[in-house]
């Protein structure tokens, strides 16, 4: 009875702290743990919202089998420095103008933070923020990456990332003239 | 480093290439390429199909984007093949669709809309190039998925004697959110009615020169803004002006109306606002708008015929006209219990109006005099104005007031001057001073050349302009402006220290600018403002040039003291404006100077308080500087130099400047 009395308690108090605490523990694929500010999570992450609202946040680390611990640690690193400067996604549809919602371009920092990401980790952060419902990292990923393709010719882009050419040369010549429109400019 | 292992799919999806190295980016779900891909412009996007099999399905899914002003074609006449086979190869939906260049035949536009209505278009812009409205297909009321159109020269398809369609939803844009029409011709009033019925969730409603509806009715429970503006010159085609013009304009019932916007001052529609319980905003209205119909106040040409203060929900009210008065102004104020942001523009007419206009407003003066049975009041007697009758907005609300295209004409002194005196809670009030002006001073030199004129020669001006004038003539420019206020300031020193204005100064050539005198004056006309009542600031700003004629680079702003600021002949002058304008408190905002004509543009502010006994804090490194010091003292002090200054009556910017440290020396 004694015993099982304290352990109704230390339940009581794991639950009290558990209500308390602000910040939500995400486990990787790989079994690395991060802390992110529950607000800030949250407020970027329509998918994290939902599971916070709907309690099915793991104290001891909610899995997110999806991501690996390099792009995890991004996401946490995006939501924790920038958490305050970025306006929620309520925020943000709530105050949709007239017209389709216009893509906001990327502010300075932003672009740094997706800068200094090699290609692997660029398109892991883009899943993952796929994934976890961040409409604003995706943007911001999504138009790193059509920046990187701007301006560059077919086998320009080819090379950047690494796409293997699997087309027969008939097939090419085919898709060339129905695509002439496309390549006036060049 | 992730591995093949630790992505099955890239070996199955076979994207692995011989060496080994996956490209994620194939690896990427569909979702998130075709987003990219709709962020690149459109032929880059289209051009990816070439990248592998993988790509070959990705820009025809991707959200479309199409503006014919960014297709590369050899010549314009291939764009509409271009759009054709552009929607062809096209499978996903359409966001927007922009057409300002392509001259579609008729069955092409009927094609492209249905074509768009199936991809479920949401931003229609549509101004084609063509020598009269280009008829519109009946397929553009197939497009429900519309969120926003723009139609420009364009005959709507609307159909005519269809009222009864529009009820049974065959003209039905459920959401509809903005729509313009310029230029355009709609086939009946009906037919307008019908379409603005036809769109349940329409928020915004541009009206730009609308021909085929002469009365329009508003009723809608989802309009937020509307903008209604006329054609200044007769139409350029015989097919609009035969269907005539919007030219009565009613809210009938619009329970979410926030903002009713008219353009032009010149000609406009009869406007009748029988019920808005939410209008906030409300201009520009000018004596364009013949008839003007606020609740039960009545207004002819601007000219009140009868009052009422319902429009009790109207927080910002713009008003525009040639000649500002203060009868006119303070009608309209009462109009609107609960103003709290007043704009007046003046707008001179051009030349072919002018006439009109002066006919207006004998006609405005002849009605003013009838109805109060006395002349027109004489400047103090204006300034009485209020005495009429309280006015509410003034006593409580009005906080801002803006005086746009300000000339420090007789009049427009003569309203700021009502204004100032009259809104007791007033906080701001902002001179904007056009540059059109100077031009026209320029066009009459023989005016401008009043060198007998004892003319105290302050000066704010935009540099570029200024520069421009060099160019044209050296000729000392001068205007009623400046002499007006000279007039004004002494008239509140030698009686009631009521107020007065630091208008727009109009420049001279000669090189008399930024001495002590010009802030000294400045300051001191923002003392005595603030000295009765509470202490609105006043700002003096111009507004930008419209267009520079020619090309020059512009100007660096060269801050007042510090860095960048090189003390050489006269202006050695300026760090101590610098100094004394620390002393008295009055901040310098900006100031921008063109270092060749040794003129600038000046802003002020004066939110804190400097008071009399304040001791000033004098800079002890040159003895100029501390006569410089006590002279800006004494003159704010209001030891008495403005009588003097007018006595000795200054002409040039050397005695100007004399005549400041004259002053110090005293």
């Amino acid at each position: 009875m004694e015993v099982d009395k304290g352990k109704g308690e230390a339940e009581e108090t794991r639950k009290v702290a558990e209500a308390d605490r602000d910040t939500v523990t995400l486990k990787s694929s790989d079994g690395k743990l991060f802390e992110v500010s529950k607000e800030a999570a949250a407020r970027l992450s329509t998918v994290l919202a939902g599971m916070i609202a709907g309690g099915s946040i793991d104290d001891n680390g909610t899995d997110l089998k999806q991501i690996g611990s390099e792009a995890l640690e991004n996401v946490v690193d995006y939501c924790n420095k920038h958490a305050n400067s970025i306006p929620s996604a309520a925020l943000i549809s709530s105050s949709i103008s007239f017209n389709t919602a216009p893509f906001k371009e990327p502010e300075e920092w932003e672009r740094k933070f997706v800068d200094r990401l090699s290609h692997d980790a660029l398109f892991d952060l883009v899943e993952a923020a796929n994934f976890l419902g961040m409409e604003r990292l995706l943007d911001v990923t999504c138009h790193k990456i059509s920046e990187m393709m701007k301006g560059k010719s077919p086998d320009q882009i080819r090379e950047v990332f690494n796409i293997k050419n699997d087309y027969t040369k008939e097939e090419l010549e085919e898709i060339r003239q129905e695509l002439a429109w496309a390549f006036y400019d060049d | 480093m992730t591995t093949d292992t630790a992505n099955p799919i890239a070996a199955a999806a076979g994207v692995v290439c011989n060496d080994g190295d996956p490209n994620y980016i194939s690896l990427l779900p569909d979702c998130i390429l075709t987003t990219i891909l709709s962020l690149l412009p459109l032929p880059a996007a289209a051009r990816t199909q070439i990248l592998s099999r993988r790509w070959r399905r990705l820009w025809p899914s991707s959200p479309l984007h199409l503006h014919d002003s960014l297709l590369r074609v050899p010549t314009t006449s291939s764009l509409p093949a271009v759009v054709s086979r552009i929607l062809a190869s096209h499978l996903g939906n359409a966001v927007r669709f922009h057409l300002l260049h392509a001259r579609p035949s008729a069955a092409d536009l009927d094609s492209w809309l249905r074509s768009l209505a199936a991809k479920h278009l949401q931003e229609l812009v549509l101004r084609i190039p063509s020598d009269e409205p280009f008829p519109l297909p009946p397929s553009l009321l197939s497009c429900r998925s519309l969120r926003s159109a723009e139609l420009t020269n364009c005959r709507l398809p609307v159909p005519e004697a269809d009222a009864a369609a529009a009820a049974v939803g065959e003209i039905y844009f459920p959401h509809l959110a903005e729509l313009t029409l310029r230029l355009s011709l709609v086939p009946s009033a009906v037919a307008l009615h019908g379409l603005l019925a036809g769109c349940p969730e329409l928020a915004s409603l541009s009206l730009d020169r609308l021909f085929g509806c002469r009365t329009l009715r508003v009723r809608s429970g989802s309009l937020r803004s509307l903008t209604v503006s006329v054609s200044l010159t007769r139409c350029q085609w015989r097919v609009l002006e035969d269907a005539g013009e919007l030219d009565h304009l009613v809210i009938e019932d619009a329970p979410a109306l926030e903002r009713l916007l008219a353009h032009d001052i010149n000609r406009g529609p009869s406007i009748n606002v029988v019920h808005a319980p939410r209008l906030q905003m409300l201009g520009y209205l000018g004596v364009g708008i013949p008839e003007l119909q606020l609740g039960s106040a009545l207004f002819r040409s601007m000219c009140a015929v009868r009052l009422a203060g319902e429009m009790r929900s109207v927080r910002t009210l713009a008003l525009e006209t040639a000649y500002p008065q203060v009868k006119p102004v303070a009608d309209f104020l009462r109009c609107f219990p609960c103003l709290e942001t007043l704009y007046v523009t003046v707008r001179p007419m051009n030349i072919r109006l002018m006439f009109c206009t002066s006919l207006v407003l004998m006609l405005m003066k002849f009605i003013v005099e009838l109805q109060s049975h006395m002349v027109l009041p004489q400047s103090m007697k204006i300034l009485n104005y209020e005495m009429d009758g309280t006015i509410e907005c003034l006593n409580y609300r009005l906080k801002t007031v803006v005086l746009k295209g300000y000339r420090g004409q007789r009049h427009e002194l003569q309203l700021a001057m009502f204004l100032v005196r009259s809104a007791r809670v007033l906080q701001f009030m902002k001179f904007l001073c056009d540059n059109d002006c100077n031009t026209f001073m320029a066009d009459k030199p023989k005016k401008a050349i009043t060198g007998q004129q004892s003319i105290i020669r302050s000066s704010i001006c935009i540099s570029e302009v200024h520069e421009e004038l060099h160019q044209q003539a050296t000729i000392p420019l001068t205007s009623s402006a400046t002499h007006s206020v000279v007039r004004l300031s002494t008239t509140f020193v030698g009686g009631q220290r009521g107020c007065s204005f630091w208008p727009r100064m109009v420049m001279d050539s000669s090189p008399a600018t930024l001495d002590g005198g010009f802030l000294a004056e400045a300051s001191w006309l923002v003392d005595s403002v603030r000295a009765p009542r509470s202490s609105p600031a006043i700002k003096v700003e111009t507004t930008k040039a419209p267009k520079p004629r020619m090309k020059r680079p512009a100007l660096p702003p060269v801050p007042l003291a510090g860095p960048g600021f090189s003390p050489s002949g006269r202006d050695s002058l300026a760090p101590d404006l610098d100094s004394a304008a620390r002393d008295l408190n009055v901040t310098i905002l900006r100031l921008r100077r063109a270092p060749s004509a040794n003129v600038g543009e000046l802003t002020i502010d004066s939110h804190s308080g400097w008071r009399e006994n304040d001791e000033p804090n004098l800079c002890p490194n040159s003895q100029q500087h501390e006569m410089l010091g006590a002279g800006w003292i004494q003159r704010f002090g209001g030891v008495g130099p403005a009588g003097q200054r007018k006595k000795k009556g200054v002409t040039s910017p050397e005695a100007n400047a004399k005549l400041f440290i004259t002053f110090a020396a005293n």
